[in-house]
């Protein structure tokens, strides 16, 4: 799964061109383009439907607000992407639902080490479910990290720029990100079949 | 572009995960949420207005060519000449440069116990500029040192983010918003040439009333600056479509803008509703046409065939808003012999800051009425109004710091010899109020 390519519509500068032109309307081609990720954004953050459509809500909103404030030639869904995880950041705090999780706390463990065969297993059996419940195991940055990469498919650039964080910072949150998740899910699946 | 990244050596696991959050489904967002956040935007400011804002933000481009510097360098010329003459006319005991140089002020309030203080005022453009805490003739103090071109500025300080006027000051003034400001008169420069325009029909929108203004020859700074702050402080574009056709019909009226363009940002800055800083501008430009009328008539009748100054107009206008009533200016101007208008000027705001003071009316009017008759208020007694106050503050009656007022006057005494007579020191002057660090204006002066 990747965001489109916007070029169906009008690509995304042109539509921003068009709102800042005075086309209001060009604007449901933007929400409609990224309300998903958006809000599954605000979901993951949140863990609650009617929260994450609150959330993804004023998050298009705002950005409609700053949209003169957008420097032409970058790319939109970072600069969203940028401002609807400042938002929801600033609701956790706002309702105290923080749950901080240092990174140097959760340094990639290397105490797991399967035989290949095992491994096998584990890679075989693994599904969404247990997917989803090692990713809401990780430290929010380098979960977001990893799903900006692999789900919506942005380069390390872009990642960067949507994290606000510098090319080699980024590139370390999605490989330590990755690193820690197969090893959550690995300790999960060996936890259970212990039980 | 996606950079190409090194390969890594093929890991099944790894690349089972990454396949799987690939195509890990996602939630469907709830049908509501595109046609809410369309609604929503659409009773948004326009996007007019952003184009209004962008136009805002774009850099100013100023352009010399040899030419118009040649021009530049001979209106220069042409406005010092000017200012000299007038200056000379007024036969006034200080140089050009004084008069045209940075005045240092000192803010400084006794509160150690605030957590923060700020000084907000029409020489900063109502943006806040921080006041330190630091011992200051043994006190503890805010202070903030700001430099001043001569003119007249409202201030207030901000008390732990509360407006609160300076305690100690020698004029007041209502800021129309339901607060009142501070009044700080540093000596006033003649000089100003005002521009002739045609009148043209306003719009509604931000962009048609913005180009009204650009036809009215109001320059493209001013209009930015007041585009940028009304978007950042979330102005309706009605609203500010209305502020800027003000704007442009006070231009277009010859009245001075910078009143109304400083009461704007003022109204803006502390979250005053457009409506009412309209109201209050409306207000402020039936104020200008009549005090431009009653001054007219003055130099009219007293036979000065010079034309009424914006700075001098500033002044009388703004004077209505101290406490001192449309009567009480034309009264002023009535009992006052020929004189230039600074010189009334100096007359009216020592009456409003005596009005303020609730000093004797009687008592009041001859004080003014003899320094006019003696042409007292020259530049070099401008610490005047402030001696006064400093005396009622230390407990002297009226009568006393009148007699001692109206003696000095016909004696052509100096406002150190007034201050000596009832006993006010220089300490007495700066303790309250801003402390005014000028050669022209120091108790110790001429």
């Amino acid at each position: 799964m990747s965001l489109p390519d916007g070029n169906e519509n009008g690509n995304d500068s042109q539509l921003i061109a068009a709102i800042l032109e005075g086309d209001v309307n060009a604007y449901s081609t933007l929400v409609l383009r990224y309300q998903g990720a958006i809000f599954n954004l605000m979901f993951r953050m949140t863990d609650s439907y009617e929260d994450a459509g609150d959330l993804a809500q004023e998050t298009f909103i705002k950005a409609y607000e700053q949209l003169h404030r957008f420097q032409r030639g970058k790319k939109f869904f970072p600069w969203l992407y940028t401002i609807g995880l400042n938002h929801a950041l600033n609701f956790l705090r706002h309702n105290k639902r923080m749950q901080w999780v240092s990174l140097e706390d959760c340094e990639i463990g290397s105490e797991l080490d399967y035989p290949c065969q095992q491994e096998e297993d584990i890679c075989a059996k693994l599904d969404y479910g247990q997917l989803h419940a090692g990713l809401n195991q990780l430290p929010l940055d380098y979960r977001e990290a990893i799903m900006l990469r692999y789900h919506e498919g942005l380069s390390m650039d872009e990642v960067a720029e949507a994290m606000t964080l510098k090319l080699s910072a980024a590139k370390m949150r999605v490989h330590r990100g990755l690193a820690k998740l197969r090893s959550i899910l690995e300790k999960n699946q060996n936890g259970k079949e212990r039980t | 572009m996606e950079k190409k990244e090194p390969e890594e050596p093929y890991d099944a696991m790894a690349d089972r995960i990454k396949t799987m959050i690939r195509e890990m489904p996602q939630i469907q967002p709830p049908v509501r949420l595109l046609p809410a956040v369309m609604e929503a935007v659409k009773a948004k400011r326009g996007p007019l207005w952003l184009r209004a804002y962008r136009w805002a933000r774009s850099p100013i481009s100023v352009t010399f060519t040899p030419l118009r510097l040649v021009s530049a360098m001979a209106l220069s010329a042409l406005l010092v000449f000017s200012a000299f003459f007038l200056h000379e006319r007024q036969n006034r005991n200080i140089t050009l440069a004084e008069s045209h140089k940075s005045i240092p002020v000192v803010f400084a309030l006794d509160m150690p116990d605030a957590h923060s203080v700020q000084v907000i005022g029409s020489f900063n453009n109502w943006v806040p500029q921080p006041c330190e805490l630091r011992k200051d003739n043994g006190a503890v103090r805010w202070i903030l040192t700001v430099s001043l071109q001569p003119g007249r500025y409202e201030y207030a300080f901000l008390v732990d983010r509360k407006h609160m006027p300076h305690p100690h000051a020698e004029l007041y003034q209502d800021d129309g918003f339901g607060d009142k400001n501070s009044v700080l008169a540093l000596l006033i420069a003649d000089s100003h040439v005002p521009v002739e325009v045609s009148a043209q029909k306003a719009q509604t929108d931000v962009t048609h009333a913005v180009e009204e203004a650009r036809k009215a020859a109001i320059d493209d700074a001013t209009l930015k600056g007041l585009l940028a702050l009304g978007y950042e402080k979330g102005v309706e574009p009605e609203s500010m479509a209305n502020l800027v056709r003000i704007v442009s019909e006070v231009k277009m009226e010859n009245l001075p803008l910078e009143p109304f363009v400083s009461k704007i940002k003022e109204g803006m800055a502390k979250g005053v509703p457009a409506g009412t800083i309209e109201r209050v501008l409306n207000q402020k430009r039936q104020d200008y046409q009549f005090t431009r009328l009653v001054a007219a008539d003055y130099l009219k009748k007293n036979g000065l065939p010079q034309e009424v100054a914006f700075e001098e107009l500033v002044a009388f206008t703004e004077s209505l808003y101290s406490g001192l009533s449309r009567e009480d200016l034309t009264h002023t101007m009535e009992q006052s012999p020929t004189a230039s208008l600074s010189i009334l000027n100096r007359a009216v705001h020592l009456r409003a800051s005596l009005k303020q003071l609730e000093f004797d009316e009687k008592l009041s009017d001859q004080i003014v009425s003899t320094g006019l008759e003696h042409n007292f208020f020259t530049p070099q007694q401008c610490g005047f109004a402030r001696a006064i106050v400093a005396g009622k503050r230390k407990g002297l009656s009226d009568s006393k710091i009148a007699e001692a007022a109206l003696l000095t006057m016909r004696n052509g005494g100096t406002v150190a010899g007034f201050c000596s007579q009832i006993g006010i020191s220089s300490s007495d002057m700066t303790q309250h109020g801003p402390q005014i660090i000028s050669p022209t204006c120091s108790m110790t002066g001429t």
